[in-house]
């Protein structure tokens, strides 16, 4: 790392898991947090040159969630039929020790990924990627007063929706 | 409260200390009188922990030895754009491909395509000069008829 500038293979090495447990808050998948973060590393390393060192996490934390909003414009303006697979280049499964990780808040994160991505997105920004409500209406290009509400609404429907779940 | 309005949505702002001394008072203020915002908060509350701790999660082994390999992440970028392009998309490029072909076919000027050939012109001239004095259109029937002005 040179001059607080980190190289793309220490992004990827140091931050990697904050990446994709961010990507993966927020698409509800692996699949789709695999694009994610590959693509996000992808701008990473475009941009590295331009970042000036501050909060790299809040960086990448943007970064990702630029990326998941924008996949979820074109998917509402054009549904997509994905194309099978490819046997050669398909990501197996997640092996079963990732999987047990998972297992116990499984219900929690079936009840994050139903929230609108309105109210998602907010509170995976404050409450996994610990971002500051300051930083998520920059992200978001929302006023503080509007993440407030979202990340209020957000908690409490997804509140509901545990216990009508529990119950 | 002198700027907010005293609303349910605090609440979440006031856990996350994301409130000013004056609207934090409010709130202060405000739940200790309503046993419902008690609620409420104590409620939000188990749901931000909750959410908060929720395990890190790592990709499979596989996907981050692909995406260290050299050059892999705009390899697999652009492989996983493809395979997620609809189909009607790719009709759409195969079709623009096509019309590409078509037009460079029908637009773009072909060597040998004079009608009437150069040469053809030329000997036609070269006969007819022939039997009159024009001493310069004479001179046709040896002129290098091929990819004149190119």
């Amino acid at each position: 790392m040179a001059d607080g500038i980190p190289t793309w293979e220490e992004v990827a090495r140091d931050y990697g898991r904050f990446l994709y447990t961010v990507a993966y808050r927020l698409a509800g998948n692996d699949d789709d947090a695999q694009d994610l973060v590959q693509e996000a590393l992808l701008r990473v390393r475009r941009g590295l040159e331009r970042y000036e060192p501050g909060s790299l996490e809040g960086w990448l934390a943007r970064i990702v969630t630029n990326l998941f909003l924008d996949d979820m414009r074109r998917r509402k303006r054009r549904p997509t039929s994905a194309l099978p697979d490819d046997p050669d280049r398909v990501v197996p499964p997640t092996p079963a020790a990732d999987e047990s990780s998972r297992e116990l808040p499984a219900h929690l994160q079936e009840a994050l990924a139903a929230l609108p991505e309105d109210f998602r997105v907010p509170v995976v920004l404050c409450d996994v990627a610990d971002q500051s409500y300051e930083q998520i209406a920059s992200t978001l290009g929302v006023p503080v007063g509007t993440v407030r509400s979202r990340i209020h609404r957000g908690r409490r429907l997804l509140r509901t929706t545990l216990t009508e779940g529990a119950s | 409260m002198s700027e907010h309005e005293l609303t349910e949505d605090l609440l979440s702002a006031y856990l996350d200390d994301e409130l000013d001394a004056g609207a934090r008072a409010d709130v202060e203020t405000r739940l200790a009188a309503s046993a419902e915002w008690r609620t409420i908060l104590d409620e939000v509350r188990d749901t931000r922990d909750a959410v908060r701790r929720l395990p890190a999660v790592d990709g499979p082994t596989e996907f981050w030895a692909r995406v260290m390999a050299d050059d892999t992440v705009v390899d697999l970028a652009s492989e996983r754009r493809r395979r997620r392009m609809p189909r009607w998309g790719l009709a759409v490029a195969g079709a623009a491909a096509a019309a590409v072909v078509v037009i460079g076919v029908v637009a773009v000027p072909q060597p040998n395509r004079v009608h009437p050939a150069v040469a053809t012109l030329s000997d036609e001239h070269a006969a007819r000069s022939s039997v009159g004095n024009d001493v310069i259109s004479s001179l046709a029937s040896i002129a290098v008829p091929t990819r004149l002005g190119r």
